[in-house]
């Protein structure tokens, strides 16, 4: 599904290059289930973000389904992300002044889905992740854990092949943590989709098929473990 | 599409409550600035121009002398100038519909009251002026007995409010003038619009008026006129009328001056507008600072919500929305300013139109015209869309990666 080559990416740190991937290859097959792991700094987040469409490298190719997207124009990549990828971040990232429905509503805003259409969606979605009763919510009034599942919701709302979490549970106690993955684990299983997760958190790590270690910007080995915890 | 974004700006436009509405005021202080002075400035011009219209377009005003030897102003031209016109010149135009010829003298006057004797404006008035050029004379209004008989065959006078009381006469007496006994057979109500309008007689409660036969026999010299209005058929072309007027005087060995009522609103109305584009302009200039005012809320917004615009992009928002998104929440703090501003001036000229007839004692109302509001309005939303531009481009054109990294 997502092949990358040789993918160098350098970039700007106040007044440092900051050299965050050098010459790093993967390969992530429909229906994987991947950690990235490693320490701080070693460019795992700047690898989801080249995985994702976030970001294009400086070298290299970066294959989505054949194509190669290194070169796509910022609409493109944009176009691109808002049908095949879903994004959930850390600090859940969802705006304070919408509620949870039109949180999760907001990828369709942009690709012109009516107002009535995408509700009834991001209800259905809510609902999934187990948010039924709290659609009218804003960010504020929501725990934690209610929050990434909003952001949860939000990643699906498009129907992605493709979810991206980076350091899911890193802002959640382990109960809510672990309450998080199992769900991350259930779309994998259970729609097939492709889940790429960046962590240090060993337990997270442990849900993978396969887990890729990252050593300053370079795959310091890649582990296959089918099955999960 | 867009009323979605219309949506997610109004969000986030009542999320940081204060600080639009601050920016808001900005844009009303300059839209109510603007509204008011247009409005008032055209509700002068209306009301002057509704004066031209009751003295209607189509009449000239003939007076003796070329305009380069005339002396004195407009309103006592008349009284001073020892040159008159013969209205017999021009009675064979045929566009001319109707003539009233006015003549002015200053009379020796004699009262039973008065001590001594006074030199009065006595004005002799054709009968045609008090039938179509009544508007001149404000109706010439009658208080009590009545007009004098325009034969001229009894010495008959009508007095103004003011000089009947100097004089110490009512309906019936008899006053001097240049020795000969004239009999008041009425005198005018007293004229409460003395300021409104031209006239040529000096003011109407200080008026002696005799028929214009009387005062043509009473100074000889034939019948002769000290001013001439006329009145056109409406298919008349009034300029060019008044030329051949001016043509045939001089043909005649005397000069004549022509003033049509067009020409002078035309003046009138020049030099207004060119008083309310300066009131406009420098009331724009406050509305520029509202715009300024917008520009660094949205360049603050930009920078408070980079995040935010990170995690749009990161959903599939391309650049183009995230610039629509900004423009119209810039675009929507003018508009909201906009109408509130109009609101504003439409109350404050309101209030101020009725201070401004009081103080005229003369009627007057501001007027909104709708392409005055609809401007207002519209501009106002362009100005705040305008101002929006920069901080819109600055954050359409952020890379999604560093907007996410922002803390």
């Amino acid at each position: 599904m997502i092949q990358l080559a040789d993918v160098e990416k350098t970039y700007l740190m106040g007044e440092t290059e900051v050299k965050a991937l050098r010459g790093l290859d993967l390969s992530i097959e429909e229906g994987d289930f991947v950690a990235i792991v490693g320490p701080s700094g070693s460019g795992k987040s700047t690898l989801m973000h080249i995985i994702g469409a976030l970001d294009v490298p400086d070298k290299g190719k970066v294959l989505m389904d054949g194509n190669d997207i290194s070169d796509y124009s910022e609409n493109e990549l944009a176009k691109l992300r808002g049908e095949q990828a879903g994004f959930v971040f850390q600090t859940f990232n969802l705006i304070h002044t919408l509620n949870s429905l039109e949180n999760v509503s907001l990828p369709l805003t942009f690709q012109g889905v009516p107002q009535g259409k995408r509700e009834e969606k991001a209800r259905k979605l809510l609902t999934a992740v187990g948010l039924g009763g709290r659609v009218g919510h804003k960010p504020a009034e929501l725990s934690g854990g209610e929050q990434q599942r909003v952001a949860i919701a939000r990643a699906l709302i498009n129907d992605p092949n493709l979810l991206l979490a980076d350091e899911p549970t890193g802002n959640l106690d382990t109960e809510t943590g672990k309450e998080i993955m199992d769900l991350l684990k259930d779309l994998n299983e259970t729609r097939g989709m492709t889940v790429v997760i960046v962590t240090h958190n060993p337990n997270d790590a442990s849900y993978a098929h396969k887990t890729v270690h990252i050593v300053d910007g370079q795959i310091r080995d890649a582990k296959t473990a089918r099955g999960g915890s | 599409m867009f009323l979605d974004y219309l949506g997610l700006s109004w969000q986030s436009i009542k999320n940081r409550r204060l600080r639009s509405w601050l920016t808001i005021l900005g844009i009303v202080i300059g839209v109510t600035a603007i509204v008011t002075l247009i409005s008032i400035g055209q509700g002068v011009q209306d009301s002057i121009l509704n004066e031209f219209e009751k003295l209607g377009y189509n009449t000239i005003t003939v007076l003796p002398g070329s305009i380069n030897t005339r002396r004195g102003g407009f309103s006592n031209v008349g009284g001073n100038d020892t040159d008159y016109l013969d209205p017999a010149v021009i009675e064979n135009l045929d566009q001319i519909q109707s003539s009233g010829p006015i003549r002015t003298e200053t009379g020796l006057v004699n009262s039973e009251d008065l001590e001594g004797q006074a030199f009065l404006r006595v004005t002799g008035l054709s009968q045609s002026i008090l039938t179509d050029f009544e508007a001149y004379f404000n109706g010439f209004p009658i208080g009590s007995g009545e007009l004098f008989s325009f034969s001229g065959e009894e010495n008959q006078v009508v007095l103004g409010s003011k000089i009947s009381e100097d004089l110490g006469v009512s309906t019936g007496d008899k006053i001097q003038l240049e020795g000969q006994d004239f009999t008041v057979t009425g005198i005018l109500t007293p004229d409460e619009d003395s300021d409104g309008g031209f006239n040529f007689y000096g003011d109407l409660d200080s008026g002696l008026f005799v028929p214009y036969r009387t005062i043509n026999s009473l100074y000889g010299g034939g019948m002769q006129a000290s001013i001439i209005l006329l009145e056109l058929a409406d298919s008349a072309d009034v300029s060019e009328v008044a030329d051949s007027i001016e043509q045939l005087y001089a043909d005649n060995d005397s000069a004549a001056t022509t003033i049509t009522t067009e020409e002078i609103s035309e003046r009138v109305n020049n030099a207004l507008g060119t008083i309310q584009i300066a009131l406009a302009g420098i009331a724009a200039i406050s509305l520029l600072v509202g715009g300024v005012g917008v520009m660094n809320t949205m360049y603050t917004a930009v920078l408070e919500r980079t995040r935010e615009i990170g995690v749009m992009k990161a959903v599939g928002a391309k650049n183009k929305s995230i610039l629509n998104l900004f423009l119209i929440e810039s675009g929507l703090l003018g508009l909201i300013g906009g109408i509130i501003g109009t609101l504003f001036g439409v109350v404050l000229s309101i209030i101020a139109g009725k201070f401004i007839q009081q103080a005229l004692s003369a009627p007057f109302a501001p007027s909104f015209r709708p392409a005055l509001i609809i401007g207002a309005v519209a501009f106002s939303f362009f100005l705040g869309a305008i101002s929006g531009v920069l901080p819109a481009r600055q954050a359409s054109a952020l890379q999604p990666v560093e907007a996410l990294r922002y803390e």
